[in-house]
């Protein structure tokens, strides 16, 4: 016996592209300050001149992201009730307080490490004076190693939080998944390490750093990649549901093409022999790793709805 | 003893729907609701083959869930469920982010295109409070839909729902529906695996 829809409604959902891009931009951010952080936490000389453009990549990768969020909100002029009503059961209360603190401290990180190197930033003058003089004082400050690890584990969480908050979703399959946080934070490493590669590549490069940091970009891919294989295989095991989000997924040419085509398997082979005289290569492999994880939000977020619609 | 609170329910007798679409569009009318969402709609299967073939309506509306995932993802607390159980938006607090629309698994809310903040099914609070059905049920020719306090255990809902076996959308997902469905076929939707 046969069945078929013949009249199904399904009200639309308000998430367009400025979601996909509010966490697009988060973990371009989150992920040129783990590099950082390869200096200021983790303690590896090589990235001691890193550091500090790194760190200010990821200021400046940060900035679209809260404008994105409240260009979102169809009622911008509330966004304060998120201040004066805080639901602990809502991912939205805990990211608001996060994507606060995370460029607050940020800024401070920045501003130390600009001190311990000796270099003076204007635009953060003032938080520098600031901090000059609590370290004078020996008030309870923390130190440079304090500020890193409080700033790295707050760029975590605040990029995790955008996958649990697409991953409480009840009855959405795609976003309902244990992979999806690893698998942000996978796409957020390698699309901010791209970034931070494009920008030292034009600053007097050394070939030992542009080599690890090929080699972090191939290596983090063949994690996503991972991370892919593993989300086809559950979700194609899982249930009926399962299956068409997964026929969903092969089907739209920004996932497939976009993200594991362009944005995965080219890259790791541009990027086996990598050198500082192959720098319009590198250049393209790491413009193509940003692209992917682009493609990559926005077919998440698309496929999650449109998987969820078919269900409905 | 203190009375027992009031708990709203629906249930919606499909052997009585006849796809009249009068309930959509007296929620419509009722509600205001724009052109480009819905409160209440009526959704429809045909099953079988020529000239033994079976037209099944579906027809939908917040489930009122007790577990309602809108309100728990809501960051403002904005959708809240009511002292009758039924599950509301106070739209002057609501900042329009979108996430109780996405996190519905039943797609019962839409964003007001004039409100700009998240809309959906009140069972008619507004009549309801004055005494009377709401419009969806008011108006529905076919009486395929009944409203009532399900924690009574004398009223027609409730007696409804004892005589006759119900079910619920997706009892998986632990939302606890308040709308129950009465011979529904909802296993035999082409896109859950139906045939």
């Amino acid at each position: 016996m046969n069945a078929q829809e013949i009249y199904l409604v399904v009200n639309s959902n308000p998430w367009q592209a400025l979601v996909p891009l509010y966490i697009f931009f988060k973990g371009l951010s989150v992920g040129a300050l783990c590099i950082s952080a390869l200096f200021t936490v983790f303690r590896s000389e090589r990235f001691k001149r890193l550091a500090l453009p790194a760190a200010l990549t990821s200021l400046i990768a940060f900035i679209p992201a809260p404008i994105l969020l409240l260009a979102d909100l169809h009622q911008p002029l509330r966004f304060w009730h998120l201040f004066v009503n805080f639901n602990p059961t809502s991912a939205i209360s805990w990211g608001t307080w996060l994507i606060i603190l995370y460029p607050l401290c940020l800024l401070w990180y920045i501003a130390r490490l600009g001190m311990s190197q000796g270099i003076s930033l204007p635009l953060l003058k003032g938080v520098q004076e600031s901090a000059s003089a609590s370290q004078g004082q020996r008030s309870s400050g923390l130190s440079l190693r304090g500020v890193s690890v409080l700033t790295l584990v707050l760029a975590l969480l605040a990029d995790l939080y955008t996958a649990f908050l697409l991953g409480v979703v009840k009855g959405k399959v795609l976003w309902n998944s244990a992979l999806l946080p690893g698998y942000f934070l996978a796409s957020a490493l390698v699309t901010g390490t791209a970034l931070v590669l494009i920008v030292y590549l034009y600053k007097k490069p050394e070939e030992k750093t542009v080599q690890t940091l090929a080699r972090i970009i191939q290596g983090t891919l063949v994690l996503e990649l991972f991370f892919a294989f593993s989300q086809w295989i559950t979700l194609y095991a899982t249930n009926l549901q399962g299956q068409k989000t997964v026929e969903l997924l092969w089907h739209d040419p920004k996932y497939l093409i976009g993200d594991i085509f362009l944005g995965i398997l080219l890259p790791i082979v541009l990027l086996m022999r990598p050198s500082v005289n192959k720098k319009t290569i590198l250049t393209i492999s790491a413009l193509l790793v940003i692209l992917g994880g682009l493609l990559l939000r926005f077919s998440i977020v698309d496929i999650g709805i449109q998987a969820a619609a078919l269900w409905n | 003893m203190p009375a027992k609170k009031k708990r709203y329910g629906m249930v919606i007798d499909t052997r009585k729907c006849v796809g009249c679409m009068s309930c959509t569009i007296s929620c419509k009318m009722e509600n205001g609701v724009p052109f480009d969402g819905f409160r209440a709609w009526v959704n429809m299967t045909e099953r079988g083959e020529f000239p033994k073939v079976k037209r099944n309506f579906i027809p939908r509306l917040c489930n009122h869930c007790d577990d309602a995932p809108c309100v728990s993802v809501c960051p403002v607390k904005a959708s809240y469920i009511d002292d009758d159980g039924i599950v509301l938006i106070d739209q002057n607090k609501c900042i329009g982010c979108g996430y109780c629309i996405s996190a519905c698994p039943y797609s019962a809310r839409y964003l007001h295109e004039g409100l700009q903040v998240a809309d959906k099914c009140t069972f008619c609070t507004h009549r309801v409070k004055a005494g009377l059905e709401p419009a969806c049920v008011h108006n529905c020719m076919g009486k395929a839909r009944i409203f009532g306090d399900l924690n009574d255990p004398q009223s027609e809902i409730s007696q409804h729902i004892a005589r006759n076996g119900v079910q619920t959308l997706r009892p998986d997902l632990g939302t606890n529906p308040k709308v129950f469905y009465v011979d529904a076929e909802l296993n035999n939707l082409p896109n859950k695996g139906g045939k």
